[in-house]
């Protein structure tokens, strides 16, 4: 958990980190994490729960999310990794009294980050922005949660290519 | 021969007359045509060579291998999404395909404004047709479009607008649609399968997994570079050196304006890594309820309408739009809403129809190298949002035409237009970073040739103004953004760098 300090040092990296709305990857998995502690993991737990909606809890995106950051540049690495507890502790910076994210009920995990999304500051929905384009695009690039939306995944293995109509194209001399 | 370094278990040093940093459509072709030209060429790759074998069509998986920063990397403020292939063949791996020759009216502008009487249309149009035969480019027929494609089609066709479909480098597509994770049936001519193999058959040697750090200057000559071969993880194992009287610097936008940044190379014109032209591309989508669309199979990229300029016009709004679809995840970031709310709308992938909208950027951003990585700054300027705007309403207009019962747009929320008298809630929206999901595929610019020291960072040689024996050769060059798809552009223009060489 970062301090104050800390917390506003990385707020002013913000630049450097919000650089990664992500798209879909793995990583070898025995690589280095990010480093995240129980509560950071909490806060993407949360934060997966609220965007995915139900059965967020049956996909792997944060643990490919994990694996993903070793693809990051050296440099960004740890910024990206600060993410969940800048989500976390932000609203506490400007409200001391404020409960931390992992803290919360899901229900309240819902309400946080819709209002985060929302948000008249622009730094709050670059962080939503941020983090939910990371944890979506893990998300469905895991396979179970290919039935709900119909999308029947790769060809190899599953298409008769020999059989296949749509096979057009031979090159021919001279053309255009 | 391709020898990956990350095999190496010693230094290596080489010698050559000419070494080629990159390997994408400008490297590729510029290693050919030197090395047939007699001469000896070293080619070097960050990335790895991945053979259609390895290609297993799952997103992961392949961005990780063929994409910088696996596909994350983006503009500094997190606003746009850049996207740019590494490995063996660059970009023309992980491309659609889309084979443009430039527009006659942006190469007579750049030839007049830049004093770059080599890049007029009819002296390029054999440049276009050698490279168009290399790579067996032909005309996608109608009978290969797949749903979401044609719906663009229809949708354009009803409003009277001019359109057609792409010319495309595949040999024998089956339409998989999984071009954008490479093409595991070797259909997709990539520059990893035409002008490399045909460098190496000219004698040009090539070696994966090399990370080049430096130029090395004496004398205010180029003489070489130097860098560090990688692991499979990317992991820094052994230096590599190579001693060469011509350098020839092919990265990419981003990554060639990165390494001569850091490399400290001399630039009078002060104007290095900036002139960043992106084409931001953000996707419309139009819902067809109880209609199998399914814009991730078939060919992703078959139609474009051009009645907003490209190569059919010179409408002054200049965006294409482009039939085009993705893989789940990256398709899921596209779409707001939150929770339930939003899994309901995803639901219905397979009823959407996807168009791009592709704007020819007139302001530009910059390419800074800080803390070894490339921090890229782009923001859509006003001028260039609206224009936007109008590309969104474009593309919602056109799905509409084509019986979509709703379009949405990629902002967050959404728009939800089911008429003309929805549109304003379009044009009233901020145009602020992260406002939509916007993407680059295409980076261009940053070392922009043109006939003066004082405003072009290399000349219409493709020289650098300050330094004998470096050269540019890829998207980096261009004096603008192209306003279309930019392959065949590249491999044109990096043509006309290596004849030079080749020359010499």
């Amino acid at each position: 958990m970062p301090s104050r300090r800390q917390f506003l040092a990385l707020v002013a990296a913000l630049p450097a980190v919000l650089a990664t709305p992500g798209s879909a990857l793995g990583a070898p998995q025995d690589e280095a994490g990010p480093g995240w502690d129980e509560s950071d993991v909490a806060v993407l737990r949360g934060f997966l729960a609220a965007v995915f909606g139900p059965g967020s809890e049956r996909t792997d995106a944060i643990e490919a999310l994990t694996a993903s950051l070793s693809w990051l540049d050296d440099e960004r690495k740890p910024l990206v990794a600060a993410l969940p507890a800048i989500f976390d502790q932000a609203s506490r910076v400007l409200v001391p009294t404020l409960a931390a994210f992992h803290t919360l009920r899901p229900e309240e995990q819902a309400a946080a980050v819709a209002n985060w999304s929302a948000s008249s500051l622009g730094f709050r929905r670059q962080i939503f922005n941020a983090l939910r384009t990371l944890l979506l695009a893990h998300a469905y690039a895991d396979p179970v949660t290919w039935e709900a939306i119909g999308y029947p995944g790769p060809w190899l293995g599953r298409i008769d290519l020999p059989a296949h109509p749509l096979r057009f194209g031979a090159v021919i001399p001279g053309t255009p | 021969m391709i020898v990956p370094a990350s095999m190496l278990t010693a230094p290596l040093t080489l010698t050559a007359q000419v070494v080629v940093v990159g390997s994408g459509a400008g490297g590729a072709l510029a290693a050919e045509r030197i090395a047939r030209a007699g001469k000896d060429v070293v080619v070097l790759e960050a990335g790895p060579f991945v053979p259609a074998a390895r290609m297993n069509q799952r997103e992961r998986e392949m961005m990780r291998l063929l994409y910088w920063e696996g596909g994350m990397r983006a503009t500094e403020d997190g606003g746009m999404g850049v996207l740019h292939g590494r490995g063996l063949g660059g970009s023309t791996v992980v491309n659609y395909l889309d084979c443009f020759r430039t527009p006659a009216r942006v190469l007579d502008h750049w030839a007049d404004a830049r004093g770059l009487p080599e890049l007029t249309p009819g002296k390029m149009a054999p440049r276009f047709d050698r490279i168009f035969e290399v790579l067996g480019v032909q005309k996608l027929p109608e009978s290969g479009l797949n749903p979401n494609n044609r719906k663009l089609m229809e949708g354009g066709r009803a409003l009277g607008w001019q359109g057609d479909t792409f010319h495309r480098n595949a040999n024998q597509c089956y339409g998989s649609g999984f071009c954008d994770l490479g093409c595991a049936y070797n259909a997709k001519q990539s520059a990893a399968i035409t002008f490399i193999p045909l460098a190496m058959a000219a004698g040009a040697r090539v070696y994966t997994e090399v990370r080049v750090d430096r130029v090395l200057f004496d004398a205010g000559r180029a003489v070489g570079v130097s860098g560090m071969a990688l692991d499979a993880d990317r992991k820094p194992i052994q230096p590599v050196t190579v001693h060469a009287e011509t350098v020839v610097v092919s990265c990419g936008a981003i990554e060639s304006a990165h390494l001569l940044l850091r490399s400290g190379t001399p630039d009078a014109s002060g104007q290095l890594g900036r002139n960043l032209y992106l084409h931001p591309s953000c996707p419309v989508v139009g819902h067809f309820p109880g209609e199998r669309i399914a814009n991730y199979e078939g060919v992703k990229q078959g139609y474009y309408i051009g009645e907003f300029s490209g190569p059919l016009s010179g409408h002054p709004d200049d965006f294409l739009l482009e039939g085009i679809g993705a893989p789940p995840g990256i398709a899921a970031t596209v779409f707001s809403g939150l929770g339930a709310e939003r899994q309901a709308t995803f639901a219905h992938l397979n009823e959407y129809a996807v168009v791009g909208v592709l704007l020819r950027d007139l302001d530009t951003g910059t390419v800074t190298s800080g803390a070894g990585r490339p921090k890229i700054t782009y923001a859509l300027s006003r001028a260039d949002g609206l224009r936007m705007q109008r590309g969104v309403l474009a593309a919602a207009r056109a799905m509409l035409a084509a019986g979509a019962a709703v379009s949405l747009t990629s902002h967050n929320p959404a728009r939800i237009l089911r008429t003309e008298a929805d549109f304003g809630r379009v044009l009233d929206t901020p145009l602020d970073p992260g406002a939509m999901a916007m993407f680059s595929f295409h980076q261009m610019g940053t070392c922009r040739m043109g006939d003066r020291r004082d405003r072009d960072v290399v000349n219409p040689e493709g020289r650098f103004w300050e330094v004998p024996g470096l050269y540019v050769a890829d998207s980096s060059i261009f004096p603008e953004s192209s306003g279309v798809n930019p392959q065949i552009t590249v491999y044109g223009l990096a043509d006309v760098v290596a004849e030079g060489i080749a020359s010499r």
